[in-house]
């Protein structure tokens, strides 16, 4: 049986005119755990960036069980947040702008190559640039100029821009090679041998949840301040922490995407552009240490950047 | 003639006014022996009750989350959270902010020693004075005042208290079950720190401080083997996750004693310490340990009523504290502890002994039972809560009971108490950036007596420079122990019941010994030129000083029995200078120097410190490898509370030790010489009882 002569027509026209909206505001794909707090901050900052700028942009947000491509086709932008979703998004080999958000430096360079995206593959990845790391270590602990590094069986070009970083700004640099979480206590031994600024590196084969407790207490035992890369290492019992809360990468993210809609694509890897800095205060205490407040130091290094000192 | 003062209980409290027969006899009947199937059985309950304990390890595990790390795929948690490891019960104050003067002896410093106990670090402290009555008894005190059971000092293991002033000394140091290579460091607190702890820290408190489990390498073994049969072996083993982490260590150690004497010893022990991250921010800490010791003492003279025998004695104990770290670094710890000790020693004297049984019947005799069941519950918590950024408290409060049972020294077979309750609290106010004000008080009630509370005002000013000025007031007290109190010794001939001797006995009224005290002090922390200089100028006013003096018994007027009273008054004043130059960890050059003054009416208290010390520490580590360290001390003549004749004149000892470390597969170690008392033969208890060189070697091996 024909459906009625009317009915195609109007459904046809309602395609058309909600397709015009949402097409001249275009769609974002962000693919998430959607259950995961950091996300979901990271996707509200977003929003809330993007609300100004475009009013109609459509962002939808997936789970990454939601394992269907069709749910891109519709997308001018798909977004990732972490390194999950990353392996999820990469997996379609979509042709389309993706930007991987909110994921490590490692977990980005071990994406599948996608030769359908060359040129449409950005990333904002979590490791803060050595030069900020080594800038603070300056500014928050003029009187240390030893830092000590472990370097893991995958230690990477980062971990050498750090020693390079340190090095050009006259610190002596410790560093020893760490094979296994085993070798982990000898080797902080070794180089807290003298009181070092132990620099936590994002290699978690290193550090990770497991050697924490190895980690701080053994670099404590040697009055050795520790310089972390979360908020949770300074709640731990690191003295410092260099960080980007999901937020500030969020705003990131919706100003990459902006450029990208808007046809001036970035460079495709962004280091955090906003951070922040967290003090221990009772480490420093126990420690001798004097600390300027977290929030002067922060903003000490936002100045120094912005100077482009 | 060769004295022989060197065994057990009484004569630690022996102390004044007696004759040396009578000290001969007295010593005679505290200590341990015989009863073996007892012991035995003592032991096998101990090894029970610690089994207990570890059954509740797989129920905590798995009550335990899991903490969410990747292991597949080894991305780094930048967002993720971690436990809070570094909390403020695991930071130490530093010292420029305590309300005293605080030595700190670390892991370096310790191994650098050579010592194989812990009571010998303590010559590294300045004010110390260390002897060693036999083999395995050390006495140790701070600014004199001590006899040879001295009592006037804590020592915790993990806060957990040491002192045990029940039938020996105060700190039965032989009975600490801690490993040397377990201790992260050691804080010596100079001074009285009842506000801290209560009685027990009249005088000073040695906190011994060990290395959180985490921290154990997976496996370590330590021989060492040398001269006058010193055989220590000892092993532990490490095991670490996210949320859990244990060690377990067992030993064994031995010696040949001091020459001359018959005071050979063995001891056993093992210990666990297991810690569980529960969540995020609450930690369980579990401690069961037990010792077990055989101990010779006694006198190998003929017709002694201290015959040469051996002791047996056991101790066992059971630890779990649980943190809960709150916002802004605020931490709540709950503890408890129990410990369980027992001793055996018992022999029979007969005419052939003392010749005054030739009197009485054939097979008249004398039971000498020294046997002794001690227990002990402790409970505290504990609050640290930093109420503004410049306000910091800590309060707590805790119950702890004591329970002796020892039918020779009490003269009662049933169990004796001593329990107190304490409330304790630490205002830590930052005025200015450089004025610090520590406000504290405790206020302690025990069964016997009354309520004692001792306050303490400390003002902490940072001249600038890494150098901080102190001054510090307050007042504290001393509890009378059970001995003071309730020792109530006989010795009767047991065919006829006749009392031959009664040497000490009860003194229910005694009240608490109580000070006063003021100090200055300095401490300079010159980081650039990696040196520190803390002096110390003090003045410790005492009073109602418990003195045992003889009198007559109740018993039999016409025998005597010692009777404790608060009779002694002694004002000690001095300075103690430690000036340390640290370029590296494991190279310094350290002077330490302490000058007491003791003002008394009698003159025992006056010669119970040496009036001059001072020590050299060095160590130097020309590479990785090699680390050549020594220690020479001299201590200005002294005695331990007894005659004139008993003066020690200056006495000198150096220690030296040379130590290598290599590696060899996947196994890192240590090989070194030590040299301990290298120098001339000096006394350190009896003028006569010299301990001359002894050398050993260790090797350790670490995987």
């Amino acid at each position: 049986m024909r459906p009625s002569g009317i009915l195609p027509w109007l459904f046809a026209i309602a395609l058309i005119v909600g397709c015009g909206q949402t097409c001249a505001g275009g769609q974002i794909t962000v693919v998430m755990r959607t259950a995961d707090d950091t996300h979901r901050e990271a996707l509200a900052a977003i929003r809330d960036a993007l609300k100004t700028p475009q009013p109609a942009l459509q962002i939808n947000e997936v789970d990454i069980s939601a394992n269907g491509k069709a749910d891109f086709a519709e997308a001018d932008v798909v977004v990732s947040l972490g390194a999950h979703a990353a392996q999820v998004v990469a997996g379609h080999q979509l042709s389309l702008p993706v930007i991987y958000s909110l994921l490590s430096d490692r977990a980005w360079h071990s994406l599948p190559a996608n030769p359908n995206g060359r040129g449409h593959t950005f990333s904002i990845v979590l490791d803060q640039p050595a030069a900020r790391q080594v800038a603070l270590l300056e500014l928050a602990l003029p009187d240390w100029r030893r830092v000590a590094l472990l370097a893991g069986p995958e230690t990477g070009p980062t971990q050498r821009q750090l020693t390079n970083a340190a090095r050009a700004a006259q610190f002596e640099v410790r560093e020893t090679a760490v094979n296994s979480e085993h070798e982990i206590f000898p080797a902080l031994q070794k180089v807290l041998r003298e009181p070092a600024v132990l620099i936590v590196t994002p290699d978690a084969r290193i550090f990770n949840g497991y050697t924490v407790q190895n980690v701080l207490l053994t670099a404590y035992r040697h009055r050795s301040p520790v310089l972390g890369f979360s908020a949770a290492y300074v709640r731990a019992g690191a003295l410092l922490g260099l960080y980007s809360t999901p937020a500030q990468i969020g705003r990131q993210t919706a100003d990459m995407i902006l450029r990208v809609l808007d046809g001036h694509p970035p460079p495709p890897t962004q280091a955090p552009q906003a951070f922040e800095v967290a003090v221990n205060t009772n480490v420093a205490r126990s420690l001798g240490i004097p600390l300027e407040s977290a929030q002067a130091l922060t903003e000490a290094l936002i100045r120094q950047e912005s100077t482009g000192r | 003639m060769r004295r022989a003062y060197h065994s057990g209980v009484v004569i630690g409290f022996s102390s004044i006014g007696e004759n040396e027969k009578w000290q001969e006899f007295s010593l005679v009947i505290l200590c341990p022996s015989g009863h073996h199937d007892e012991s035995h059985n003592i032991r096998i309950m101990k090894v029970r009750s610690l089994l207990r304990a570890m059954l509740v390890v797989p129920l905590i595990i798995r009550m335990m989350p899991a903490q969410a790390i990747d292991r597949e795929t080894f991305e780094p948690n930048f967002l993720g959270e971690l436990p809070v490891i570094l909390s403020a019960s695991r930071l130490s104050q530093p010292t420029r902010d305590a309300p005293g003067a605080v030595t700190v002896i670390d892991s370096d410093m310790i191994r650098a020693s050579g010592a194989r106990s812990i009571p010998e670090l303590l010559l590294l402290v300045p004010g110390f004075q260390v002897g060693a009555i036999n083999g395995h008894q050390p006495v140790t005190t701070y600014h004199g005042l001590a006899d040879n059971a001295p009592r006037r000092m804590l020592v915790r293991v993990d806060g957990r208290s040491a002192y045990t002033p029940y039938v020996t000394s105060g700190i039965e140091w032989q009975k600490l079950s801690v490993d040397i290579d377990d201790i992260d460091r050691i804080e010596v607190f100079r001074g009285t720190n009842t506000v801290a702890y209560g009685s027990q820290a009249f005088m000073g408190t040695v906190n011994i401080i060990t290395r959180t489990a985490a921290e154990t390498p997976r496996m370590r073994l330590r021989i060492d083997q040398g001269e006058n049969g010193i055989r220590d072996r000892n092993a532990s083993l490490g095991y670490a996750t996210d949320v859990l982490a244990i060690r377990l260590n067992a030993g064994e150690a031995q010696d040949r004693g001091l020459p001359g004497l018959a005071d050979s010893y063995r001891r056993q022990k093992a210990e666990l310490r297991a810690e569980f991250q529960l969540t995020l921010n609450q930690r369980l800490e579990l401690q069961a340990g037990t010792i077990r010791l055989r101990e010779q003492i006694g006198n190998t003279e003929p017709a002694t009523t201290d015959p040469v025998r051996t002791q047996r004695s056991t101790l066992s104990f059971g630890q779990m504290r649980w943190s809960w770290q709150q916002a802004d670094g605020d931490e709540l710890n709950i503890s408890y502890s129990h410990q369980e000790e027992s001793a055996r020693d018992a022999y029979t004297l007969t005419a052939a002994d003392v010749p005054l049984l030739k009197l009485f019947p054939p097979l008249a005799h004398v039971d000498i039972i020294y046997d002794n069941d001690i227990t002990r519950d402790d409970i505290e918590l504990e609050h640290t809560v930093n109420l503004k950024h410049d306000i910091r408290t800590l309060w707590g409060m805790g119950y702890r009971e004591d329970k002796v049972v020892s039918p020779g020294i009490f003269a009662r077979s049933d169990a004796l108490s001593y329990r107190s309750t304490r409330l304790f609290g630490n205002l830590e106010w930052r005025i200015t950036p450089d004025i610090l004000a520590n406000l504290g008080a405790m206020a302690e009630r025990s069964s016997a007596d009354d309520i004692q509370i001792s306050p303490r005002v400390g003002i902490n000013y940072r001249l600038g420079g890494g150098q901080t000025l102190r001054v510090a007031a307050g007042k504290a007290y001393r509890n009378p122990v059970l001995f003071e109190r309730y020792a109530d010794m006989r010795f009767s001939e047991a065919v006829t019941n006749t009392l031959l001797r009664h040497t000490f006995q009860p003194a229910p009224d005694i009240e608490a010994e109580r000070m006063r005290f003021r100090e200055l002090g300095y401490l300079g922390e010159f980081n650039a030129i990696r040196t520190s200089v803390d002096l110390r100028l003090f003045e410790e006013r005492t009073d109602d000083l418990i003195q045992f003096r003889s009198t007559d018994s109740p018993l039999n007027t016409a025998l005597e029995a010692s009777k404790a009273k608060n009779l002694g008054r002694a004002t000690v004043r001095g300075a103690e200078l430690a000036v340390l130059w640290r370029p590296a960890a494991r190279t310094w050059l350290g002077i330490n120097y302490s000058r007491l003054d003791i003002d008394s009416d009698s003159d025992r208290y006056v010669r119970s410190a040496p009036r001059a010390s001072w020590s050299v520490l060095a160590a130097w580590s020309p590479t990785p490898r090699w680390t050549l360290s020594a220690n020479h001390h001299r201590t200005g003549s002294m005695s331990w509370y007894r005659s004139e004749s008993d003066q020690l004149p200056a006495s000198y000892r150096t220690d030296v030790r040379l130590a290598y470390r290599f590696q060899l597969g996947p196994t890192r170690n240590e090989f070194a010489i030590t040299v301990s008392n290298a120098g001339p033969h000096d006394a350190d208890y009896l003028p006569d009882q010299k301990s001359g060189p002894v050398s050993h070697a260790s090797l350790r091996v670490e995987f």
